[in-house]
C-alpha cells in the first residue's frame, strides 16, 4: 500500500513539474511581448536603450531556461511576482479574485450536484416513465446549450428587460452595504451566473447518479432485500443511494478543480471577478506573472484533489481497491 | 444484463432515433447548403442590419450579408470543425487506446498517465493558451479541440482492448507468434470500431459546443463563418441590445444546441447497441479521472 | 401479508416524496431567486439638480493608481490622469491650448526661451501651494525617469530657471513647432514635496495632484472613487463625484447604461446602437470627429509594395465612402490621403480620395507585377478581437481581388499582429507582413512631431513611427523642417506639402477616421464637452475654460 501511495506521489509530482514548464514556456513561445504593458501606450517613442533597460528590468532578457530556473527560485520563497498590468503583487490578485470565483463555482457544483442526487435517484427509481424520460430529455438538453448563450439570454431578458437582476459584477459599486444588505447584493448578482452554471453543469451529475443507481437496482442485494420484503424506502436509503452515491462523490471531488479555475465563460458574460477569466485576460495580454501563478494554482488544486479522490477511493470501495491493482 | 437495464436500453435507443432523425436532417443541411440557402453567405447583398423580411427572413448582419444563408452555410462549417476535430481525437484515442491495452506492461502506464495529464489539467486555460500560440485559424482550433479531447475515448478504447485481448481468437493469433502490429490491427481493430464510432460522434458534439464558446471569447477565425463566430459578430455588433437577438441570437444558438443535442442522444443510442456494459466501463473511467468533466468544462 | 400492503404504502409514499423534492426544489429555487431580486433593486440615480451630482462612469480596464508613472492607456488612462493632474495649458474644445496653470507667458523671438507666471492660490490636494519649483522639478523628474510619453516630451527643455514662486523660464535645446500642446498641455505637474525621494516611480502610488477632482478611493479591478476639489482654483467642479466602474465586457456596458447602472461609457457607442438608444428618453447620444485613424498599413519593403505605383493602385482599388457606409454606417470620417484628419487646422483641402478600379488595373499593367499576380497570395494581417477592423479587412481584400490581387485576410490575436508589424515596437527591428489593417492615437493625429515620425525614412531617430519603412522623396526634408519651424505660416505651408506628398506616394491608405459616439444618461449630469476629435472625457466637461 505504502509503494502504491509513493508511486502515486511521484508520478503526480511529475505532472505538475510537467505543467509548469508547459505553462511557462508556451506564454514566452507566443509572438508578441508584454512591453507594451510594462511601458505604457507610447512605447513607440522610446529608445532601443530604453527598452532594452525596461525588459531588463524584469529579467526578460534572460535566455528562458534562466527564466525559469529564476521563476522556480521565487515560487519556492513563495514569491508570486508582480503582475506587469496591475503593478501589484500577484498573489494579493489572486487572493481576491479566489472567493468570487470559489462562491459561484462551488455553489453552481453543489447546487448541481445536490439536484443531479435528487433527480437521477428519482429518474432511476421511476426509469422509463414520463419524469424519467421528461428529466432525460430536460437534462441532455441543458447540457447541449453554449453556456455564453444561455447566460447571455438570461441576462437580456431578467437583466436587461425585466431588470430583476443586475447586469453585471459580484456588487454594487459604491453602494457601500454592509452586513446583510452585503449579503442579499451579493446573492442578487450572483444569481443570474449561478442559474447559467448550476443549469449547464447538471446533465453530467444527474447522468452519473441515474446510471449508478441503475446499477445497483439491478445487483443482487437490492433483488435480495426486496425479496425479503424490507420496505422500499428504506431499501432507498440503505442500500440503493449509499453505494450509488460513491462514484457522485469521486466525481464531485474531482470537480473541485473546475471550481478553482473558473468559469472563462460564464464569468465574462456576467462580468464576474472570478480566476478564469483573469487568466483569460492575462494570456490576451502577455501578463506572465498572472498567468503563471494563477495556472499554477488551478493544476495545484486539481492534481491535489485527483490525488485524493485516487487514495479515497479504494478505501471507500473495497471493489475498487482489488481492480486497482489488478490493472496497475 | 437484467430487465431494467434492457427496457432502459431500448428507451435510448429511441432517443438515438430522434437523435439519428436530427441528424440526418443537420446533415442534408450541411450538404445541400449551395442549395437551401437564398444568397452567397459571403455576398453583401443588402444594407447592414436589416430587420427580417421577406427576401431575408432573418434579416442582414452587420456588413450587410443574409445571415439565413450565413446560418446554412454555418452548418457546413461548425460540422466540419466537429469532425475534423473529432477525428483527430479518435485517431489519437484510438491509437493510444489500442497500443496500451495490448502493452499492458510498459506502454500503458505511460499512456495512461499521459492521457491522465490530458483530463487533469484545467481545460479552458490549456485551450486558450494554445488557441492563442497557434493563432485564430479553422485548422488551428480543430487541430487544439482535437489535441485535448482524445483522452476519454483513449481511456473507453483501452477498456475495451481489454477485454478483446482475452477472446479465443486473438489468444489464438497470439499463441501462432502472429505479429503484434498484425493482430492489433487485424484482430482488435475490428472489434474496437464500433465503440470507436460512438466515442466519434460524442466528440463532434463536444467539439462543435467547443468551437462557439472559442468563439465567443474572440478566439475562433473571424473569417469563417461557423455557427459560433455568427454568434460572436452578433453579440459583438450589440444584437443583445436591439431587438436583433431575436432572429440574429436565438437561431444559431439553437441550432448549436440541437446539433449537439442529435450528437449526443446517437452517440448514447449507439454505445448502448455497442455493447451495453462499456457504458459503464466508460462512466467509470470517467469517475475515476474526470475525464467526462474536461470537455464539461470547456465549455463553461 | 402486514409486509406487502406496507410496501404497497411506502411505494406510493416514495413516489408521492420524489414528486414533492422534485417540486419543493423548484419552488425553493424559484423563491430564492424572487427573495433575492426583491431585496435589493438598484437605487435609481438622483435626479433632481438641487442636491450633489455623482456620475458613475464605465471604463473598460483598470488604470493603476492614476498617476503620471502608473496609469495604463492613452484613452482613457490619460484622460482621468488629467483629472487629477493639472497642465500648464489645456486644449479648449478646438485644441487649441490655452494658459491653464499659468496666466501669463511670453516666448522670445527664436522660441526658445519662454517665461511663464503661475496662477496665483493654486494648491495641491493636500493644500501646499504650487509653486514654479514645482514645475521646475516635474520636468525635470521626467527627464530622469523615463516614461513613453513624458520622457520624450520634455527632451528639448535644457534648463528651468525658477525667479520666485510664480514665475519661471523654460529654455529650450532646439525649437518646438508645438510646444504648448506637448508638453505643455499634456505633461502633468507633480509635486516636488512628494516626489522628491521617489527613487522608483513606478511602484509609487500617490495620487496627491492639483486637478479639479482628487482621488479617495480605488478597489484593483473593480472601482475608482473620485471627488471634487472644493478649493479648485478654476472654481468648484461641476460633478461632485465621479464613480468609475470597471466593466471589460462590452455588451454589458451598454446594458449597464441602459438599465441606468452607469450613466457613461468612456467606450465608444456602436454605431449600430446609436438609433437605439437615442431613441430613449433616459440615455442621450453625442458624436462627433474622432482623431483616431484606421489605415491600411503597407510594407513598404516587400516587393511589389515597394513600387509607389503599386501602392496607389490598392488605394485607388479601395471604395473608402462605401467602408465608412458599411463598416461604420456613415459615423465616420472618409480618410484623407494625406493622413490628417478634415477637422484639424492643418488639413490640407482639396486632397480627395479616389476610387478607380480601372486606373488601378492600369497602374498595375504599368508595373508589369499585374501578371505574377494571380499566382501570388498576399496576407491581410487584421486583430481578431476588433469585429469593426476585421470586417474592413475582408471588404477590402474584396476590392483588391477585383483588380487581380490576390489577398487573404488573417485575424490574430493582437499582441501577434503587433509582433508581426512592428516587433519589439521598435522599427528598426525590421517587419514581417505585407498589408496590415492598423491605427494610431489620437496623438498621432493632433502633435507635429509625432506625425514626422510616421514618415521620416531614418528609422533609428525620427522615423520611429514608420512601420511601413516608407522613403518618399523630400519627405524626410520637410519633416525635418517642420520640426524645427515655428512660424505658423511655414508650419501650415510645410503641413500641407507634406500630405500632397504622402498621398502621391502613399505609404500607408489612409482609410477612415471613426467618430467618437458617446452615450449618457443626461438625467445625471448634462454638461459634457466635446473635445474635437478626443471626445467628452477631458476636464472640460467639468470645469469650463476661460
Amino acid at each position: 500500500m505504502l509503494q502504491f501511495w509513493g508511486r502515486k506521489l511521484m508520478q503526480y509530482g511529475l505532472v505538475l513539474l510537467l505543467t509548469l514548464a508547459l505553462n511557462f514556456s508556451l506564454p514566452r513561445l507566443m509572438p508578441g511581448s508584454p512591453l507594451q504593458l510594462l511601458a505604457g501606450e507610447d512605447v513607440g517613442l522610446l529608445s532601443r536603450a530604453e527598452r532594452e533597460e525596461i525588459m531588463a528590468r524584469h529579467g526578460l532578457d534572460q535566455p528562458l531556461w534562466r527564466q525559469f530556473t529564476l521563476y522556480l527560485g521565487q515560487l519556492a520563497k513563495g514569491d508570486l511576482g508582480y503582475s506587469y498590468r496591475q503593478r501589484r503583487p500577484v498573489a494579493v490578485i489572486i487572493w481576491e479574485r479566489l472567493p468570487w470565483t470559489v462562491l459561484l463555482t462551488g455553489s453552481a457544483l453543489a447546487l448541481s450536484a445536490l439536484a443531479g442526487v435528487v433527480c437521477g435517484t428519482l429518474a432511476a427509481w421511476r426509469r422509463g416513465r414520463i419524469s424519467d424520460l421528461g428529466m432525460l430529455s430536460l437534462f441532455i438538453f441543458l447540457d447541449s446549450m453554449p453556456s455564453f448563450w444561455l447566460g447571455m439570454i438570461l441576462v437580456a431578458l431578467f437583466g436587461s428587460s425585466l431588470r430583476w437582476f443586475p447586469v453585471f459584477g459580484a456588487q454594487s459599486p459604491f453602494a457601500g452595504y454592509t452586513g446583510w444588505a452585503a449579503v442579499a447584493d451579493v446573492l442578487h448578482h450572483l444569481a443570474l451566473p449561478l442559474t447559467t452554471l448550476t443549469l449547464v453543469t447538471i446533465a453530467g451529475l444527474f447522468l452519473t447518479v441515474r446510471y449508478s443507481t441503475l446499477g445497483v437496482l439491478g445487483e443482487q442485494y437490492i433483488t435480495v432485500a426486496r425479496a425479503k420484503g424490507l420496505p422500499e424506502g428504506r431499501i432507498v436509503f440503505r442500500h440503493v443511494l449509499r453505494n450509488a452515491l460513491l462514484p457522485v462523490i469521486t466525481l464531485f471531488m474531482l470537480s473541485l478543480g473546475f471550481v478553482v479555475s473558473g468559469a472563462t465563460v460564464v464569468e465574462t458574460v456576467f462580468v464576474w471577478p472570478g480566476l478564469g477569466r483573469l487568466m483569460f485576460e492575462a494570456v490576451l495580454q502577455r501578463d506572465y506573472p498572472v498567468l503563471q501563478a494563477a495556472f499554477m494554482m488551478v493544476t495545484v488544486c486539481v492534481i491535489a484533489a485527483n490525488l485524493a479522490a485516487d487514495l479515497l477511493y479504494p478505501l471507500a470501495d473495497p471493489r475498487v481497491r482489488i481492480e486497482g491493482r489488478h490493472v496497475r | 444484463m437484467n430487465a431494467a437495464c434492457i427496457f432502459q436500453s431500448m428507451k435510448i435507443i429511441g432517443a438515438g432515433r430522434i437523435g439519428a432523425a436530427l441528424l440526418l436532417l443537420i446533415l442534408c443541411t450541411a450538404l445541400f447548403a449551395p442549395w437551401l440557402a437564398p444568397h452567397d453567405p459571403y455576398e453583401r447583398v443588402g444594407p447592414p442590419f436589416q430587420k427580417p423580411s421577406a427576401q431575408h427572413p432573418l434579416g442582414t448582419n452587420d456588413i450587410g450579408q443574409d445571415i439565413l444563408s450565413e446560418i446554412i452555410w454555418g452548418t457546413r462549417v461548425s460540422l466540419a470543425i466537429g469532425f475534423f476535430a473529432a477525428a483527430i481525437a479518435l485517431l489519437l484515442g484510438t491509437f493510444i487506446g489500442i497500443v496500451s491495452g495490448y502493452y499492458r506492461r510498459w506502454l500503458d502506464p505511460l499512456f495512461m498517465r499521459l492521457a491522465d495529464i490530458v483530463l487533469v489539467i484545467p481545460f479552458l486555460p490549456l485551450m486558450i493558451l494554445l488557441a492563442a500560440y497557434l493563432g485564430p485559424r479553422m485548422s488551428n482550433i480543430i487541430l487544439v479541440i482535437g489535441l485535448l479531447t482524445w483522452a476519454g475515448p483513449a481511456r473507453v478504447i483501452r477498456s475495451q482492448v481489454l477485454s478483446l485481448r482475452e477472446y479465443g481468437y486473438v489468444q489464438a493469433a497470439r499463441a501462432l507468434g502472429g505479429a503484434d502490429a498484425r493482430i492489433m490491427f487485424r484482430h482488435i481493430l475490428p472489434g474496437v470500431l464500433p465503440v470507436a464510432l460512438a466515442q466519434f460522434i460524442r466528440a463532434v458534439s463536444s467539439a462543435v459546443l467547443i468551437e462557439s464558446s472559442l468563439a465567443f471569447l474572440g478566439l475562433g477565425d473571424p473569417t469563417a463563418k461557423s455557427w459560433g463566430m455568427v454568434l460572436s459578430y452578433a453579440q459583438a455588433r450589440g444584437a443583445f441590445l436591439t431587438g436583433a437577438w431575436l432572429w440574429w441570437i436565438l437561431p444559431p444558438g439553437l441550432l448549436i444546441t440541437f446539433t449537439v443535442l442529435a450528437f449526443a442522444l446517437t452517440g448514447y443510442a449507439l454505445e448502448e447497441v455497442v455493447n451495453p456494459r462499456l457504458r459503464g466501463e466508460a462512466i467509470k473511467n470517467v469517475l475515476r479521472k474526470g475525464g467526462g468533466q474536461a470537455d464539461r468544462q470547456a465549455r463553461k | 401479508m402486514n409486509g406487502k400492503t406496507k410496501m404497497k404504502g411506502k411505494t406510493f409514499n416514495y413516489a408521492s416524496t420524489g414528486r414533492w423534492s422534485v417540486i419543493l426544489l423548484a419552488i425553493l429555487f424559484a423563491v430564492t431567486l424572487l427573495l433575492v431580486a426583491a431585496s435589493c433593486s438598484p437605487a435609481a440615480a438622483p435626479a433632481d439638480d438641487q442636491g450633489p451630482i455623482h456620475v458613475r462612469l464605465a471604463i473598460a480596464r483598470d488604470e493603476g493608481s492614476l498617476n503620471p508613472y502608473t496609469y495604463v492607456s492613452g484613452y482613457p488612462g490619460h484622460n482621468l490622469l488629467l483629472l487629477i493632474y493639472d497642465t500648464l495649458f489645456q486644449l479648449d474644445e478646438q485644441n487649441v491650448p490655452q494658459p491653464w496653470l499659468v496666466e501669463k507667458y511670453q516666448p522670445d523671438a527664436d522660441g526658445l526661451t519662454w517665461s511663464f507666471t503661475l496662477h496665483k492660490g493654486v494648491t495641491w490636494h493636500d493644500g501646499t501651494p504650487l509653486t514654479a519649483d514645482d514645475v521646475k522639478f516635474s520636468y525635470e523628474y521626467y527627464r530622469k525617469h523615463k516614461h513613453a510619453r513624458w520622457t520624450k516630451a520634455v527632451a528639448a527643455v535644457e534648463s528651468i530657471e525658477v525667479e520666485d514662486e510664480l514665475n519661471f523660464t523654460i529654455k529650450l535645446s532646439d525649437p518646438v513647432p508645438a510646444f504648448m500642446m506637448n508638453p505643455l498641455a499634456d505633461v502633468p505637474i507633480i509635486p516636488a514635496h512628494i516626489w522628491r525621494d521617489v527613487t522608483d516611480p513606478g511602484s509609487f502610488t500617490d495620487n496627491t495632484g492639483s486637478g479639479p477632482y482628487r482621488l479617495i478611493s480605488h478597489e484593483a479591478d473593480k472601482t475608482y472613487k473620485l471627488e471634487a476639489n472644493a478649493g479648485y482654483f478654476r472654481g468648484k467642479p461641476a460633478v461632485d463625484e465621479i464613480g468609475i466602474v470597471i466593466i471589460e465586457d462590452q455588451t454589458a456596458t451598454f446594458t449597464a447604461l441602459r438599465v441606468g447602472d452607469i450613466d457613461i461609457a468612456a467606450r465608444s457607442l456602436l454605431p449600430e446602437l446609436v438609433e437605439e438608444f437615442s431613441g430613449t428618453t433616459d440615455v442621450a447620444v453625442v458624436t462627433g470627429p474622432g482623431f483616431v485613424s484606421t489605415l491600411l498599413q503597407i510594407n513598404n519593403e516587400r516587393e511589389p509594395f515597394n513600387d509607389p505605383r503599386v501602392r496607389l493602385a490598392i488605394a485607388r482599388a479601395i471604395d473608402i465612402d462605401g467602408l465608412v457606409e458599411t463598416v461604420l454606417l456613415g459615423y465616420g470620417t472618409a480618410g484623407n490621403p494625406g493622413y490628417l484628419h478634415p477637422a484639424l487646422p492643418g488639413y490640407k483641402t482639396g486632397l480627395k480620395h479616389i476610387t478607380d478600379p480601372a486606373q488601378a488595373r492600369a497602374l498595375l499593367e504599368e508595373t508589369g507585377f499585374a501578371d505574377s499576380f494571380g499566382d501570388e497570395e498576399f496576407e491581410l494581417l487584421v486583430r481578431s478581437n476588433d469585429p469593426l477592423r476585421v470586417r474592413t479587412a475582408e471588404i477590402i481584400a474584396e476590392s483588391l481581388a477585383a483588380i487581380g490581387m490576390n489577398v487573404k485576410v488573417k485575424a490574430l490575436d493582437s499582441s501577434t499582429v503587433d509582433s508581426l508589424v512592428w516587433p519589439d515596437f521598435d522599427v528598426t527591428r525590421g517587419r514581417d507582413y505585407d498589408l496590415a489593417i492598423w491605427g494610431w492615437s489620437a496623438p498621432v493625429m493632433l502633435d507635429p512631431a509625432r506625425l514626422g515620425a510616421l514618415f521620416h525614412s531614418d528609422l533609428n531617430t525620427r522615423g520611429s513611427l514608420n512601420i511601413g519603412a516608407y522613403a518618399g522623396e523630400n519627405v524626410d526634408a520637410m519633416v525635418e523642417e517642420l520640426a524645427g519651424t515655428i512660424d505658423p505660416d511655414r508650419q501650415s505651408k510645410l503641413m500641407s506639402d507634406l500630405q500632397s506628398a504622402v498621398a502621391d506616394t502613399v505609404p500607408f491608405v489612409t482609410l477612415f477616421y471613426p467618430d467618437g459616439i458617446y452615450a449618457y444618461r443626461p438625467g445625471t449630469y448634462d454638461g459634457w464637452v466635446y473635445q474635437n476629435g478626443q471626445g467628452i472625457l477631458n476636464k472640460l466637461s467639468f470645469v469650463p475654460v476661460p
